[in-house]
């Protein structure tokens, strides 16, 4: 009793005051730098951002003519390729750790070892897995400078992503489900493919989104396995008129062009002295980021249309 | 009652008729001469969770076309023995079966390692203790049985979803419904589909985990008689925590306790003279 009065009231109120006061100016602090970030470079780009011929010009010397086309052509091809090669091996690994993979004998010890350091391949510096690609899809698969291996870079980066994602989603499965499926004759894989995987849909392309926009503005793997900085041409156009309305030789030439990204392009426009330069690397930076915020819109809509269907 | 002529056409004849031949092949099915009146036999049952011993010996046998309730208090193992009969304790690392279980009449031991899972949860079905239907339309969650179990013929599986809707007293609720989301239906109804669920597939014995402890009464009500309906076609095997509900329904009752099968008799023996001291202090209220 008495050493609850000695405690003097005023003490209570200061500490409710500071604390929140300083929360306040950090969030004001957080939110003050991302919308000087966007209006900035907004106001820089202004004049190019609204100049059509911007969207549809190659990379020139001349900072009045140069445009990004090489660029976002080549960032959604690579992205393209990132997106389908990381959904092929992330997903199914994912199913493999949470649905199939065995937890005793040496198969299940090195199933955990695995699982333990996926949440680690997250947090590895971009530039490393340019490295590890450098050395395997450039010099060992000679699959060259081209579209192929950016894709297969970027796709490696988010690989943990999805695979993090994918094996949440489907915890979030009640097991009640899959015992259903199963007390009524259904085997692992109908299980798999008739619930595990269209339940953990929503999660699955969240995560992909997640990954993906990671991906999309990363500069230093792609400078690493050797991606142009300046290049005005586009890849052959794979369609043709007649069946099956495309072209394989052409599809593969395609994949094998090279190629540059809009971080890359930006890269090169900031190292540049010419005043317009900056100019364009803004409005390059804004288009990228309005990418960026296009995507993780698209991520929260997945979360909040496809997770509705799927109440427990 | 719209089972009765249904049930006698036989999809299981339909279904993939080569797997019960392969079931027959078994050695075992040689070997075990049952009585008509015995469905499954369970003989010197031990189930283990890891080190944990949670089922003792148990023997037991479980009579055709009755309902059979196991009662006892919580953790006495009645679930554990429940989910031994159609090995959903499988779905889990960790588990181990000693001793046997026979189901008539194909004579196969139920814990056999060799034994062809999907086609003997095909045979025995189970309800379970929370309504669990797919989240797909109500259609779907009756079709899916089905589907999984190699059943194409598009009218024969409409066919099949009105019967099994029918038989389990929800077809003139949902008839005009059956494309929406099963989640549309409330609890009670969710259940009666999940045991339309379990029947279309015909199976011999349907296995009840407490299937009305997240349900209100009149929905228990309406499932109790259900299961009345239900047991002129089929054995059942019921768990339940609700005294009442075993001495209303079931025609046999066992009691458990601490993973050992106690007394198994005649329900009203057990509800009335039980021979066990420890049965008769469950029943009457002084422990559990």
């Amino acid at each position: 009793m008495k050493n609850v009065d000695r405690i003097p009231k005023y003490k209570k109120i200061k500490s409710d005051i500071i604390f929140p006061t300083f929360g306040f100016i950090a969030l004001f602090l957080v939110v003050s730098f991302i919308f000087t970030l966007v209006f900035d470079i907004f106001l820089d780009g202004f004049v190019k951002l609204k100049d059509p011929n911007f969207y549809i010009s190659f990379p020139s010397r001349f900072p009045d003519k140069a445009g990004i086309l090489s660029g976002w052509v080549g960032t959604l091809l690579v992205m393209a390729g990132a997106i389908f090669w990381s959904l092929l091996i992330g997903v199914p690994a994912g199913i493999y750790l949470e649905e199939y993979a065995k937890k005793r004998g040496f198969i299940g010890k090195i199933e955990k070892i695995i699982e333990l350091n996926i949440n680690n391949l997250a947090a590895v510096p971009a530039i490393i897995y340019g490295l590890l690609a450098l050395g395997i899809f450039v010099y060992r698969f000679k699959l060259g400078e081209s579209i192929l291996t950016a894709g297969l870079t970027l796709s490696i980066l988010m690989l943990p992503v999805i695979v993090v994602n994918t094996r949440e989603a489907i915890r979030r499965i009640p097991k009640d489900i899959r015992e259903a499926a199963y007390a009524v004759g259904a085997t692992k894989w109908d299980t798999v493919r008739d619930h595990i995987l269209p339940y953990s849909l929503g999660g699955i392309l969240t995560g992909l989104i997640i990954g993906a926009s990671r991906a999309i503005g990363e500069t230093a793997p792609l400078i690493t396995i050797g991606a142009l900085t300046f290049i005005a041409f586009l890849p052959p156009n794979p369609f043709i008129a007649e069946f099956p309305y495309i072209s394989f030789a052409k599809y593969w030439e395609v994949l094998m062009s090279p190629f540059t990204v809009l971080p890359i392009q930006i890269f090169n426009w900031v190292s540049r002295p010419q005043a317009g330069f900056q100019i364009n690397a803004a409005a390059a930076g804004f288009i990228l980021l309005v990418l960026t915020v296009v995507m993780n819109a698209l991520a929260y809509y997945i979360r909040l249309k496809v997770r509705r269907k799927y109440i427990w | 009652m719209v089972i009765d002529n249904i049930f006698t056409d036989g999809i299981k004849y339909t279904i993939t008729d080569n797997k019960e031949k392969t079931m027959s092949r078994t050695y075992e099915g040689k070997m075990i001469n049952f009585e008509s009146d015995i469905k499954i036999e369970i003989r010197g049952l031990n189930f283990y969770y890891g080190d944990f011993q949670a089922l003792k010996n148990i023997n037991l046998k479980l009579p055709t076309k009755k309902i059979t309730a196991l009662i006892g208090p919580s953790g006495c193992g009645k679930t554990t023995l429940l989910r031994c009969l159609n090995r959903m304790h499988d779905l889990y690392a960790d588990s181990k079966y000693e001793g046997a279980i026979y189901i008539n009449p194909y004579g196969i031991n139920i814990v056999d390692k060799k034994v062809d899972l999907l086609d003997l949860r095909r045979k025995i079905g189970m309800v379970f203790q929370k309504p669990n239907p797919f989240p797909k339309s109500i259609f779907e969650n009756v079709a899916y049985g089905l589907k999984v179990n190699g059943v194409r013929d598009k009218k024969l599986i409409k066919e099949k979803v009105e019967w099994a809707l029918k038989a389990s007293a929800l077809w003139d609720e949902v008839r005009d419904r059956l494309e929406e989301n099963a989640y549309t239906l409330s609890g009670g109804q969710q259940q009666r589909l999940c045991i339309a669920r379990a029947i279309a597939i015909e199976p011999d014995v349907i296995l009840f985990d407490e299937p009305t402890s997240a349900l209100d009464p009149i929905s228990t009500s309406k499932i109790e008689e259900l299961l009345i309906e239900l047991k002129e076609k089929l054995t059942i095997i019921i768990v339940t925590h609700n005294l009442q509900q075993a001495a209303r329904i079931s025609d046999y009752a066992g009691f458990m306790f601490l993973g050992e099968l106690i007394e198994f008799n005649k329900t009203e023996k057990i509800f009335t003279v039980p021979e066990e001291k420890l049965t008769e202090e469950y029943i009457t209220g002084r422990f559990g």
